[in-house]
This record gives C-alpha cells, sequence and structure tokens, in this order.
C-alpha cells in the first residue's frame, strides 16, 4: 500500500518542526557547535553549486535560502505584532541571543519604509580573508525574510560592506519594492 | 650627523651588487641618498603630508617596487589620516576608504558603531527606550544605564502626568458641579478679589440682578467693600443688611467667607433676597405689637415691655385706664360709635406725651408705661387728660359724656413686686377710682375725678 504521509515527513520541504528536537537529540554535546562546521557546510556547498551551476545561481540559492529561513525565523521566534522600534530592539537581542551576529540599525525612512543595518561578528563572514566580495547572499535573503514577514512588504536587500571585501562589518541596504 | 650616512656604511657592508672597492663605496654613497630621500619621504609623511612626494622611477632600479610599496602605504595612510579626521569631526556621511585599505578597517567598525549609536540616539530622543547598545563594552553599560533611567523617569512622569490628568478631570467635573450648583440655586453668589475689589466670580442670580438693578448693584459693591475696610473678613460671618437702593429698601442675609484663589486672597458674599419676608415679619409684628381698632400698642407687645421693665429695675410708672360707660355707648348708640369712642380716647391717651407708651390690654382697658416719671407727675399728667376729654366732649357736643378711671402705681428701680402684680395694683386703684367717681357724682353721668398718687406695693387710693 502507498504511504500517503511519505511526502510529509521528506527533510527537502523544510518545517520548522522538523528542526528536531536538538535538546532531546544531542543530550551530552549539547544545542551549540564551533562557528567553523557552520562555515565548512556553508562554503563547500557554494563551492559544489558554484561549480556546478555558476556563482551567480549557487547566490541566488544561497538568497533563497536566506529568504525561507528568515521568514520561519521571523514567524517562530519573533513577536511580529510590535511596533517598529520595539521589533528593531527585540531582533538586536534575539540575533544577539543565538550568536548570529550584532545587528546595529543605521537608518530607517519610515516614509519610504527602507533602511541601512550592519551586522557585526557576521555568523557568515567575519573574520574571513578579504577577497574584495561581498559574501553573505544568504544573509541579504535572511534579512528579507524577516523584514516581509514583518512588515508584508517585499524587501530587496543588498549587501553594501562585507568584511571580505574589507570593510570589517557587514552593511546591510534594504529598499522595498512592493 | 646625516642618518642616511650611517645606514649606508651599513647597507654598503651588505650590498652583493657591486664588485670593487670603489664601486662599494659609490653604491653605499648612493644608497645613502636613496635612505635619504627615503627617509625624508617617511618624516613628510608623518608630520608634512602635503610635502611627502616620492617619485619611484627617480629611484635606483632596485628600490622602484619599494618605492611604489611606500606611496601605496602613503596612500592608505592618507586615506585612513582622513576617513579619522572627518570622523573625529562627526561627518559620519564620509565616503568609507577602499576595501584594500586594511589600516583603516577598525576605523570602519567604529563608524559603524557611531552610526549606530547615532540611529540608537534618535530613537532614545523621539521616547523609544526599548534599545540596548551591546558589545561596545563600557560605553554600552553606561548608554543602557542612561536607557533605563530615562525609561524609568519617563514611566514616572508618564504616571505622574496620568495622575494629574486624573485630578485636572475630577477638578473640572467639581467645577461643572459647583457651577450647576451655583448658577441654580437662588442666593446671589459673588467672590471678590480682596486686595482690587475686582470681581473674579458671580453666579447667574448674582450676574442677573447686577445687570437688572444697577442701583443696587452699586450699594451692594459699596457695602463689601466697606467690609474689606473694617476688616470684619477675618472669618465666617453671617449678618442681615439693609440697603436703599433706588426707592426700594432691600433685606438681605449675608453669609460672608474669605478664601485664597488664584494665589489672591478673596471674599466670598452668598446673599439672600429676604426682603419679602422682611415684610411679611413686620406685618406679623405690626399684628402682633399694634392694636388695629386704635393704632396703639397690643396687650401682647405691653405685656412684653412690662416685664423687661421690671426685669431690668427701670423707674417707671404704670397707669391702668378704664374708659367709663362703654358698654352703655354701645348699647345706646352702636358698636361703631363705641369704636369711636375708643379710638378718640387712645389718641388722647397717645397724646399724653411723646415718651409714654400706650397699650391697649383689650376691651375698655389701656395700660399707659412711662419710664423716668414719679407718679405725681403722672397723676398731673391724667388730670389733665381727663379734663380735656371733658372739654372736647362741651366743643364737640358729644351726645354722650366721655370720661376714664385710672389707677397709678409707680415703680421704683429697687422694685422686686412681679410684673403681673404691679398691674393688679394699678387694676386695683382704677377700680377705687372709679367706684369713688360713681359714688360722687351718680352712676349714669360720673365726672372724672382725679386721684392721688399711688407708689408700687400702696394698697389705698389717695385721691379725694
Amino acid at each position: 500500500m502507498e504511504n500517503v504521509f511519505a511526502n510529509m515527513k521528506s527533510h527537502s520541504v523544510f518545517k520548522w518542526d522538523n528542526l528536531g528536537d536538538i535538546k532531546v537529540g544531542r543530550g551530552a554535546l549539547g544545542e551549540l557547535m564551533p562557528v567553523l562546521v557552520y562555515r565548512l557546510m556553508q562554503y563547500t556547498m557554494l563551492d559544489v553549486i558554484s561549480k556546478e551551476l555558476g556563482e551567480d545561481r549557487a547566490n541566488g540559492f544561497f538568497r533563497a535560502a536566506g529568504f525561507l529561513a528568515g521568514t520561519e525565523f521571523a514567524k517562530n521566534t519573533l513577536d511580529l505584532n510590535l511596533g517598529f522600534d520595539a521589533f528593531v530592539a527585540q531582533l538586536q537581542q534575539v540575533l544577539a541571543e543565538l550568536k548570529i551576529g550584532i545587528l546595529r540599525m543605521e537608518a530607517f525612512d519610515k516614509e519610504t519604509g527602507n533602511l541601512t543595518l550592519t551586522v557585526g561578528e557576521d555568523l557568515d563572514c567575519s573574520g574571513l580573508p578579504v577577497t574584495d566580495e561581498n559574501v553573505c547572499t544568504y544573509d541579504e535573503g535572511f534579512i528579507s525574510g524577516i523584514l516581509e514577514s514583518y512588515t508584508g512588504k517585499k524587501y530587496d536587500v543588498r549587501e553594501v560592506d562585507c568584511w571580505a571585501s574589507g570593510n570589517r562589518v557587514c552593511r546591510f541596504r534594504g529598499e522595498v519594492v512592493g | 650627523m646625516s642618518v642616511g650616512v650611517e645606514i649606508s656604511a651599513n647597507f654598503g657592508m651588505t650590498t652583493k651588487s657591486t664588485g670593487t672597492g670603489r664601486g662599494r663605496e659609490m653604491d653605499a654613497e648612493r644608497l645613502g641618498g636613496v635612505i635619504d630621500i627615503l627617509f625624508q619621504f617617511l618624516g613628510n609623511l608623518l608630520y608634512n603630508p602635503e610635502k611627502a612626494k616620492l617619485r619611484p622611477d627617480e629611484l635606483p632600479e632596485a628600490f622602484q617596487p619599494f618605492g611604489k610599496g611606500l606611496l601605496f602605504f602613503a596612500q592608505k595612510l592618507n586615506e585612513m589620516r582622513n576617513f579619522a579626521g572627518e570622523l573625529s569631526r562627526g561627518n559620519l556621511g564620509v565616503k568609507l576608504p577602499p576595501t584594500d585599505n586594511e589600516f583603516a578597517a577598525p576605523l570602519k567598525n567604529l563608524h559603524a558603531s557611531l552610526k549606530h549609536l547615532t540611529w540608537q540616539t534618535q530613537q532614545v530622543a523621539k521616547g523609544d527606550y526599548s534599545q540596548r547598545v551591546d558589545f561596545m563594552g563600557d560605553f554600552s553599560d553606561a548608554f543602557n544605564a542612561m536607557i533605563r533611567l530615562l525609561d524609568e523617569r519617563y514611566h514616572a512622569l508618564t504616571e505622574e502626568i496620568e495622575n494629574g490628568r486624573q485630578k485636572t478631570r475630577a477638578l473640572e467635573q467639581n467645577i461643572d458641579l459647583f457651577k450647576a450648583i451655583t448658577d441654580r440655586i437662588s442666593q446671589w453668589i459673588i467672590v471678590l478679589d480682596r486686595d482690587t475689589g475686582t470681581p473674579l466670580f458671580s453666579n447667574n442670580a448674582m450676574a442677573a440682578i447686577m445687570e437688572k438693578d444697577s442701583a443696587l448693584a452699586m450699594e451692594l459693591f459699596a457695602w463689601m467693600r466697606r467690609n474689606f475696610s473694617r476688616g470684619v473678613m477675618d472669618s465666617a460671618t453671617h449678618e442681615e443688611v439693609e440697603l436703599e437702593a433706588g426707592s426700594r429698601t432691600w433685606y438681605l442675609s449675608v453669609a460672608k467667607y474669605q478664601l485664597v484663589w488664584l494665589n489672591h486672597p478673596a471674599a466670598v458674599f452668598s446673599m439672600t433676597d429676604v426682603s419679602e419676608e422682611h415684610r411679611y415679619i413686620e406685618e406679623l409684628r405690626s399684628v402682633a405689637e399694634q392694636d388695629a381698632l386704635t393704632q396703639v400698642n397690643s396687650r401682647h407687645f405691653g405685656m412684653r415691655t412690662l416685664h423687661e421693665w421690671v426685669k431690668n429695675h427701670y423707674e417707671f410708672c404704670i397707669c391702668f385706664v378704664d374708659m367709663d360707660f362703654l358698654k352703655y355707648v354701645n348699647d345706646t348708640f352702636g358698636h361703631q360709635a363705641g369704636d369711636d369712642y375708643i379710638t378718640s380716647v387712645a389718641r388722647l391717651l397717645s397724646s399724653f406725651s411723646r415718651d409714654v407708651m400706650v397699650n391697649r390690654l383689650g376691651g375698655d382697658e389701656f395700660m399707659l408705661l412711662q419710664r423716668d416719671w414719679d407718679a405725681a407727675r403722672a397723676e398731673a399728667r391724667m388730670r389733665e387728660l381727663a379734663k380735656e376729654l371733658g372739654r372736647e366732649d362741651r366743643e364737640q357736643g358729644t351726645p354722650y359724656a366721655r370720661s376714664i378711671s385710672y389707677g397709678v402705681v409707680y415703680v421704683p428701680t429697687d422694685n422686686s413686686i412681679p410684673a403681673s402684680d404691679l398691674l393688679s395694683q394699678a387694676d386695683e386703684k382704677m377700680y377705687l377710682f372709679k367706684r369713688q367717681n360713681k359714688k360722687n357724682r351718680g352712676v349714669e353721668s360720673c365726672p372724672i375725678r382725679p386721684t392721688g398718687m399711688v407708689k408700687a406695693g400702696e394698697t389705698e387710693n389717695t385721691a379725694g
């Protein structure tokens, strides 16, 4: 007999709950791991996909994955009913607690919704050798996913400064596009 | 000593590019010159950047890459210097040094932090105290402590403002209630500034009367200001005031208070127009104290006065007067003639003296009370009165003879006899006088005869 529930169990379709019960699953090692391991997976994956599909498409996939992560992260960890200022304070606190990075808002135009923010000690790139590249495409998607979940507006988030390009801090500019 | 010379010697000893001793000596000299150029360039780069010029193509070929490296270094140093200068002037919109400037990386980090702090400060300025600064060491602690403190003060102030608003709302409601009450009650209420006499508040009734009767308003203000000057406002008082305004007399019941209003000493006057009540009371008093037929004092008034004078130990005389033959006049000539008889006697008694107090006790009886007279004078006056009656009878041709009987009792200041007993004594004297008259002149026509002085306590009529 066909298992009609088979598709529901696939990890190729992201579900927040499928992240599992890490506390139970890693009772001895715990929930934390070195950033090195995260980057090992990130940059080996970038390597493989870039070689297979080219850097542009690889970055596109990373951005899309980041967007999905951002929307799920916002829905499952953030209070989306707060006012903007309180929401930013909350996001700053959660990103620091989860050691994703140090979010610092630089500017917000309440008329247009456009904003500029930086992420210090970014999980993806801080400490990377300077290669004159902006490498935080996953973060671009992640931030736009959070902003879209909160505001209901589509955001185009681009990294304008990056550690890897020698700027010591990752600066992102988000513009409302729809 | 030239630094270059010394260094050139070292270079000369270590160089491997020359062969002969002369060549080595020349190379060292030339090397010294190059090092001088480079040393001067470095000095200028540090202390006179605008003079820091270096042309690598003028250096020996072996030094040209080094010269280019120094120029690149100088460029990065100047970029960082300019960047730091702009930051020190607070220009956060400065263009960032290019990405190949690793020197500037910490400054870029500082720039990002400053931009973030600017945003945070703007948030705080607009009242957003939810923001926190992380990972900036002591500055984070100080900034976050400041925001927490501001947040606490904001909430304390907000609470205080809310309390103030609630109090204001309650006060406004109280004022509305106060105004509604004061505007509906009939009393005239006015508050005056005690320094200037300026009205600070007046209720509807007061405003209406001031508009309606300017003469009364003028008299009222004059009276209220006199109250200030007399200093009678030191405590709450109540009094009845009589004011003449225009052709009318006003009687006002006035309650006065003092208070401080709007930092000014103020006086509150609450007035009730009791003119109608006053007139009504006067009417009642008149009815009670005045005999309707004769307009002399009533028995009630006379007896009250007698009791007061006795109580106060006044010296005075009581004359008990009884009209003779009133029943005969009533029966023979009718009650109107009887009333005329009574009123004529009352008129004559009233003319007895300006100071005499004439009271009709009822029917044909009168009581006269006279201060500061002795009995002899009273007796003399009564005799004159009796003669006057006879004289009028003769002149007017009255169809009946009018006469009175009387008894006089003198009351000294040391009197201890009750008022009612004194009156009984006077009555008794009158009765003796009347009986003596009847005996002397017959029943139908009894001439008035004077009687003798009678002092209080004496029982015998001394009249002859």
